[in-house]
């Protein structure tokens, strides 16, 4: 078995004709990265499971699907985006993507401020390319990793977050994606938020899907943190279940930056997110938390890397996931401490509720340190719903179901309490519980 | 009230309980003695109906129904209540949250309306201070970090809130020290009342000292080889469990 897979999507035999269509097309520079990315792509191919990073998680059904560029919605998308919202009044700046290309009527970039730029890719590319282009060439260009190249070569709309030093954003920026698939389409949203020194943001990516079609979503965030910045990040992955999304998000901490994430993964029928974060300043602080909800046969993979080469930074994740069915779940969380990164603090913890005994959880921490003053530990845990626990809420009362519930909620519940946001851990609370509700009765599974 | 017929129960394989018969009357508080591994946990399990504890032959009549048909939270439901000898944790659920779903479970299952999270406190407001239940402990997590005395306390508490017509209480004494084994019997009988029956397992006879039983039963080798009044618990403090158990297997 080869360590590439060879997939000929249309899309990408059809790049000239596609690549005009996109954002920023007509740029020199832009255009070159794109061609660029499209070579690295295809030279690189996408990776197969002999590929250590991606043991756990197979591509080749993608590979298989003819998937082209995603088209402009036709009519509204089928939701109620106006529930999608970042928390508080609903009042903050919000983006909307709707298959890849921003929709500036659901859209509220809000009043010009000073310091402060939140605008679509599309936009910054043609009023804000000197502050885009350094960064989108040097990401593009750190390594040949062929779901990022891909994303390069064909990226479409996405949120421009730029706040200048010392600049703080009240609410959080929403950004939602809407995908609508009426045939196997992929969109590439590509994201970018640069946060001056001293600066604070906030900002929530929601992506849902609907439509009879599987389609693929390939999104990259870059997130670049000044020294003393701070960016909260949140996201929710809510895909449709004939989704594929595989999302990288890539962070750069500088000296007492801080970067704050947290993931919930629900949708898709196969997901992967992965985040790299890379603490570059010393003293920079890093956490990242989530939950992963899965059922029937939908495969979630979370996926982090954290360097730290900075001297004093932290990092600190905690992901939490509850798999009913035949559902997989992977965890690989690496940890590297270079030689300078002295008095490094690094925590990781995983831990898998299994509600059936089909259901798989693939856990794999990575620790590889090559400092000697380091304080540095993972754990990984996984079970099955405690019989006592259960027995005594029923004891008590309360039906096996009601039992259930309650214990997967509480497990999940741990997860979400690292959400200092209000609003935002409502909208957790709401997500878990639609997944709980949506649960088949326990009888209907064999043997529980 | 309750009615037990030869009752056999099999754990892991094993017959731990070899036909007990037991009657408890309305009103009555019987006490439960024996030694370790005697089958006095098995009996309180298998009454509340946990898995693995498999009723291999009897019968267990309550409130002139049978028992044994009914899953665990159609027997809490019926007025049956559990002190658990060893109170479970439950991490992330909060003690007032299972309260009230415990409270309503019951009320539903009666057709009385369910309580609402302010009418919830003010209910448990009065019972909170007979058994020194603080806001704090109702606010964590149902028994996390708890002490051994405060999740005795907290099963008679929940034992209050229920109002169960029969309370099986298992060794709840057990790791209590004189003081908080008074606070939990004078909030056991606050409960004694003639419409409510008691099985009340013990290793020692010392909670038969504030719990006066009307029947005490010695349990071994998963039979009862001896009933009586009162003061066969007091024989038993005297002369041990050897000389019973030991005529049982001669």
């Amino acid at each position: 078995m080869s360590r590439r897979i060879v997939a000929e999507f249309p899309f990408v035999e059809r790049f000239d004709e596609v690549a005009a269509g996109l954002p920023g097309a007509g740029l020199d520079w832009l255009d070159a990265l794109r061609r660029d990315s499209l070579d690295a792509f295809n030279r690189v191919a996408l990776p197969s499971t002999r590929v250590e990073a991606w043991k756990y998680t197979n591509l080749k059904d993608l590979a298989k699907t003819p998937f082209d560029i995603a088209a402009s919605p036709e009519g509204d998308p089928p939701f109620d985006l106006d529930g999608i919202h970042a928390g508080g009044s609903g009042a903050g700046r919000r983006l909307v993507f709707v298959n890849g290309r921003f929709d500036a009527g659901r859209s509220r970039t809000g009043p010009p401020s000073e310091g402060l730029a939140v605008l679509s890719l599309g936009e910054a590319l043609r009023s804000r390319a000197r502050i885009v282009r350094p960064h989108i060439e040097r990401l593009s260009s750190l390594e040949d990793e062929a779901l990022l190249a891909l994303n390069t070569a064909f990226m479409m709309d996405g949120c421009v977050i730029v706040a200048g030093d010392g600049v703080t954003i009240d609410l959080p920026v929403e950004t939602v994606f809407v995908n609508d698939a009426r045939s196997p389409t992929s969109v590439h949203p590509r994201n970018l938020v640069v946060a001056g020194a001293g600066s604070r943001i906030a900002l929530t990516e929601t992506h849902v899907g609907a439509g009879p079609s599987e389609y693929w979503s390939n999104p990259v965030t870059e997130i670049v943190v000044a020294a003393s910045a701070s960016v909260v990040h949140r996201k929710i992955q809510r895909e449709s279940r004939r989704a594929y999304h595989l999302a990288n998000t890539r962070v750069t901490l500088a000296e007492r930056g801080t970067y704050r994430a947290f993931l919930m993964s629900v949708g898709a029928g196969l997901s992967r997110c992965e985040i790299d974060a890379t603490l570059e300043g010393e003293g920079a602080d890093c956490r990242l938390d989530g939950a992963y909800l899965a059922r029937d046969r939908q495969h979630t993979d979370i996926t982090t890397r954290v360097t730290h080469a900075g001297s004093g930074g932290s990092s600190r994740q905690a992901f939490r996931g509850v798999l009913d069915g035949r559902s997989r779940g992977v965890f690989q969380g690496r940890v590297s401490v270079r030689p300078d990164a002295q008095r490094t603090d690094g925590h990781q913890l995983n831990k898998t509720l299994l509600l059936s005994n089909d259901a798989e959880i693939d856990t794999k921490p990575e620790l590889e340190i090559y400092a000697d003053d380091v304080k540095c530990s993972h754990g990984a845990t996984a079970g099955h719903l405690d019989e006592l626990e259960l027995l005594y809420l029923r004891s008590r009362g309360l039906g096996a179901e009601e039992a259930r519930r309650v214990l997967i909620r509480a497990f999940v519940a741990e997860a979400v309490e690292s959400v200092e946001d209000g609003p935002f851990r409502d909208r957790l609370d709401a997500e878990i519980d639609d997944w709980l509700s949506r649960e088949p009765p326990a009888d209907a599974e064999a043997g529980a | 009230m309750l009615e037990i017929r030869d009752l056999h129960v099999r754990v892991d394989e094993r017959e731990v309980l070899k036909g007990i018969d037991l009657t408890i009357a309305r009103g009555e508080v019987h006490a439960v003695m024996g030694p370790n591994g005697s089958g006095k946990s098995t009996l309180a399990y298998a009454l509340a109906g946990r898995d693995g504890y498999e009723v291999t032959g009897g019968t267990v009549r309550y409130r002139g129904a049978d028992l044994l048909a009914l899953s665990i939270e159609e027997r809490a439901r019926e007025g049956l209540f559990l002190a658990f000898q060893y109170p479970v944790e439950i991490p992330g659920v909060a003690g007032t949250t299972f309260l009230r779903a415990a409270v309503n479970a019951r009320r539903r299952h009666r057709g009385e309306r369910e309580l609402d999270a302010m009418q919830f406190v003010k209910f448990v407001r009065e019972k909170q201070a007979e058994l020194n239940i603080p806001d704090d402990m109702l606010k964590r997590p149902v028994n996390v970090g708890f002490s051994g005395g405060e999740k005795k306390r907290n099963e008679v508490f929940q034992m209050a809130l229920l109002e169960p017509t029969f309370a099986v209480l298992d060794e709840t004494d057990s790791g209590l020290d004189i003081d908080a084994l008074k606070m939990v019997a004078n909030g056991v009988n606050a409960l004694r009342e003639p419409a409510r029956s008691m099985l009340v397992i013990t290793h020692y006879q010392r909670l038969l000292d504030y719990i006066v039983p009307d029947r005490v039963h010695v349990l071994a080798h998963g039979r009862i080889v001896k009933s009586g009044g009162r003061e066969l618990a007091l024989e038993l403090e005297r002369e041990g469990y050897g000389a019973l158990t030991a005529a049982e297997a001669a």
